[in-house]
């Protein structure tokens, strides 16, 4: 079974993540065989302790990885499938009902995230254009003296 | 020195128009104060031979300029005019259309050995290659006219306007029947560095706007990098001075004398100009002043002060439409909104200049209300007082209501007649009022004996004031916008979660309903009845074209004042009792509609009292002598008492407002509070990480796929069983990410 072992630098909550991945290797697998957490035996020359990633086209799988010496010039790789990059095309075909998205606007929606200041802020904001402040400028005074007609 | 000249018109001499300058007539017969400022060829103007001497006055000498000087139209060989002093190399290629420029009177003797050029059709003046460029400008009395088209340079920026002494710039654009060229592109550009004059003679067209503009840097003595303030010089304030021969205005000049704008040393201060269709305003950011000249309101002009920040003291502000047909102006109007093709250019001021008092709108229905009590209620009341009404209103200053004093101490009062018995009310507002007409004061003397000889019972105080009906004012209270700041500020939902709380002038706050008001403007309006001292106000949003009420109330700010102490008891019924017959309460014609359906609260009436008054008339007498009457009664019901009110502002409102406090009539103390509506808006405030969003998303219920999201997003209960390829493990590993959040799109 072949395997391609190299980085990622991405999270792990990325779907499609970038990779740095090196040339197809042949891999012995270990007992029992598990395409979702399999355990290679490599060379020391085909995979390097720094490697953090790796993919199969025989599993169509991409894998998460750790690495180990073992005797012999040998590695150990223990891989731990990566259902989100495996699947990405998949994924991004289905239709989900979001709750929380990055790239939403404009939303009336509270957000209970968002911690609220116990102290407001208060604004004064005056009417422009009042006609009957204007009439009442420089302290205007009209006496109405009703009388008998 | 001496001129002579084979024809010349329209010649100026020291500013003086000087029409057939006759051949054999010399500058020698004018005196050298008529000289000293500036020799003017005009446009047109022709000199075909002859000579113009300049006397220096620093050297006693002669410079002579000779030879068809300044210009001889007869060799029309190129686009510039070239006069070269001392060289006699003068030539006019246009026709003397656009020049006619000589002057420099008492230039020192450094300019013999240069020359200036002076452009027509370029609509360049351009005065350059001047070796001894600091002298030429060195004119401690003259005049520099530049009669052109375009704008003015002086190319060598380092000498143009050395020397303070340096007085007077003016340009001219001539005559020349099309304004196109004054546009923006086409203004003169400073000049007026370091003081003197700049008269600015243009023929504008409308709606055009000019500039001109003072550099900012580079005062004497030079400092590098520094910048000073040209507009004075040794902490002398300098004066720009700004004529307009308006186009647009008439050909008249709307002169702004030398003091009408003067800039004062440092900061701005108080500018003003008496132009009654121009103004000018500093936008001292981008140093430069504008000068706009299309007609504009009082109100707008003060708004340009507003946005200018400058403050400009206007004396008159009647402004003048200039009639417009097929673009011709054949005529002024102060009639504003007379017919004019002014109307139809864009970017005009046109027709919304309002002439008359805005109308107060009908207020609408409020939403949730089968039964409308608004319908047809109208608000800015009618008056039906007038003929056959047994009271007589007068709107006096102090000074005319000492006048009257004065009459009733006086000897001037027949005998036997007590005028205080004839006064049944008076009362002050805090606001100026106008009345219909101007009249004496006149009373009734009901105790006359009857004489066949006498026809008329009136007894005329003299006492000159005016008249009014009692009809109620109607007042726009202005507007606000109820922004929402909070989605300005990244979280849109807290805008409702904003108190919202209006005060209307002396008749209360009121708390708003923010779904009702946010995001859209509140309007006010008051109506004042002037006669029983009611003052009446709503307020409105606006909402898909209707005008919705948000709230209302009443207060009384007219005060009875002591007549005597008997009468300060009996007044105010008795003023009442009046109102009733005048039947000019404003609340009997416009705030009755609302309450006219109303079962009416508790308590008494604001509007109306129903006291019996002096004259034995009963409160039922009084209902029933006037329907009118009997609204306001009810409505008195609907507003007099203020828990009451609460409750029907909360009912009869568009939105869940309630009344929260008021009123504040009932004394003059209580006109200390601001006449001005205003609203006080309590916003929440929030904290949030940085990166926000991207690490957590932002509310947002819709159903997407994956793949046409970029960044984070968290999903309810993602199905996943369509990803068939995948064993169940990993299925529900990818729905228990996607429902704790994951980044699509790649990236991070």
């Amino acid at each position: 079974m072949t395997f391609q072992f190299g980085t990622t630098n991405s999270a792990n909550e990325v779907i499609h993540k970038s990779t740095d991945l090196g040339n197809a290797v042949t891999c012995i697998i270990k007992d029992p065989i598990d395409v979702i957490s399999p355990y290679l035996i490599v060379k020391d020359t085909e995979v390097e302790l720094t490697d953090n990633y790796a993919y199969s086209s025989d599993t169509e799988r991409y894998y998460f990885i750790e690495v180990e010496d073992l005797p012999g010039g040998r590695r150990g790789v223990q891989c731990t499938v990566d259902p989100l990059m495996s699947f990405a095309s998949e994924i991004d075909t289905r239709d989900v009902n979001i709750e929380r998205y990055e790239g939403a606007t404009e939303s009336d929606i509270y957000d209970s995230g968002v911690c609220l200041i116990a102290r407001n802020e208060v604004v004064i904001e005056s009417f422009t254009g009042c006609e009957f402040a204007k009439a009442s400028d420089n302290n205007a005074r009209t006496y109405i003296l009703t009388v008998a007609n | 020195m001496a001129v002579q000249t084979e024809t010349i018109i329209d010649v100026m001499i020291s500013g003086v128009k000087v029409d057939e300058f006759g051949i054999s007539d010399t500058i020698d017969n004018y005196s050298d104060s008529e000289i000293a400022d500036f020799i003017y060829v005009g446009a047109n103007s022709r000199m075909l031979g002859g000579n113009i001497d300049i006397y220096s006055n620093t050297s006693g000498s002669y410079d002579t300029w000779q030879n068809g000087m300044p210009f001889d139209t007869g060799s029309v060989t190129s686009s510039i005019m070239t006069m070269k002093s001392g060289y006699g190399t003068y030539e006019c290629p246009a026709e003397g259309r656009y020049l006619g420029v000589v002057l420099l009177h008492n230039i020192y003797n450094n300019i013999y050995n240069d020359y200036i050029t002076v452009g027509s059709s370029q609509n360049y003046v351009i005065l350059t290659e001047i070796n001894a460029k600091k002298y030429l400008l060195d004119i401690s009395a003259g005049l520099l006219q530049v009669d052109s088209r375009g704008a003015i340079d002086f190319t060598d920026k380092t000498a143009d306007l050395y020397n303070p002494q340096f007085t007077s710039v003016a340009f001219k654009y001539n005559n020349a029947g099309t304004y196109e060229y004054l546009n923006y592109d086409f203004v003169p550009y400073y000049v007026l560095q370091y003081g003197g004059y700049l008269y600015l003679i243009n023929a504008f067209n409308i709606n055009q706007t000019s500039q001109f503009r003072c550099s900012f840097n580079q005062s004497p003595p030079w400092n590098a990098g520094t910048v000073y303030n040209p507009l004075s010089y040794n902490d002398v304030s300098k004066s720009i001075s700004v004529a307009f021969n308006g186009y647009g205005f008439g050909t008249h000049w709307n002169n702004i004398s030398d003091d009408d704008f003067v800039w004062a040393y440092g900061a701005p201060a108080q500018r003003y100009c008496e132009s009654d269709y121009v103004h000018l305003f500093a936008d001292f950011g981008a140093r430069q002043f504008r000068c706009y000249y299309y007609y504009k309101t009082y109100d707008e002009m003060m708004m340009m002060y507003a946005n200018s920040g400058m403050y400009f003291r206007i004396n008159s502000h009647t402004v003048f439409k200039p009639l417009i047909d097929n673009n011709v102006v054949y005529g002024f109007t102060d009639q504003l909104d007379a017919e004019s093709d002014i109307d139809n250019y864009d970017g005009s001021t046109k027709h919304d200049i309002p002439v008359t008092p805005p109308t107060p709108p009908t207020p609408p229905p409020g939403p949730d209300y089968e039964d409308d009590p608004w319908s047809g209620a109208t608000f800015a009341g009618t008056s039906v007082g007038g003929a056959g009404a047994f009271a007589k209103v007068y709107y006096m200053t102090a000074t005319e209501l000492a006048n009257l004093r004065s009459w009733m101490n006086s000897i001037s009062v027949p005998e036997g007649f007590d005028p205080m018995a004839q006064i049944i009310g008076l009362s002050q507002v805090p606001v100026a009022l106008s009345g219909s007409s101007s009249e004496n004061v006149v009373f009734v003397n009901s105790s006359a004996v009857y004489d066949p000889g006498v026809t008329t019972r009136a007894v005329d105080t003299g006492v000159a004031t005016q008249q009014a009906m009692g009809t109620p004012i109607s007042y726009y209270l202005g507007s606000v916008d109820i922004v929402r700041r909070m989605q300005e500020r990244g979280e849109p939902y807290l805008d409702y979660d904003c108190q919202i709380e209006l005060y209307l002038p002396l008749i209360g706050m009121f708390s708003l309903d923010t779904q009702a008001v946010m995001s859209r403007t509140i309007s006010a309006y008051a109506v004042l009845d002037p006669v029983s001292g009611t003052l009446a106000a709503y307020a409105y949003v606006t909402k898909d074209g209707q005008n919705l009420p948000v709230a209302y109330g009443s207060t009384t700010i007219g005060i009875d004042l002591p007549i005597s102490a008997q009468q300060l008891s009996v007044s105010r019924a008795a003023l009442k009792q009046a109102n009733a017959q005048l039947g000019t309460s404003l609340l009997s014609s416009a705030l009755s509609m609302i309450a006219i359906s109303s079962s009416g609260g508790k308590g008494s009436s604001a509007g109306a009292k129903t006291t019996t008054g002096s004259s034995g008339v009963s409160a039922a007498g009084i209902r029933e002598a006037g329907g009118d009457y009997m609204k306001a009664s009810q409505v008195g019901n609907v507003f007099g008492d203020f828990m009451n009110w609460g409750r029907t502002i909360r009912q009869l409102s568009y939105g869940n407002n309630t009344a929260i406090a008021g009123s504040f009539g009932g004394s003059t103390a209580q006109w200390a509070y601001p006449f001005t509506p205003y609203v006080k808006i309590i916003r929440p405030r929030f904290e949030k990480p940085n990166n926000y969003a991207h690490s957590q998303g932002v509310p947002y219920v819709h159903t997407k796929k994956v793949g046409e999201c970029t960044g984070f997003i968290q999903c309810i209960n993602a199905d996943v069983s369509g990803i068939t390829r995948a064993t169940d493990l990993e299925r529900q590993a990818i729905q228990a990410a996607l429902n704790n959040g994951v980044f699509a799109g790649g990236g991070s």
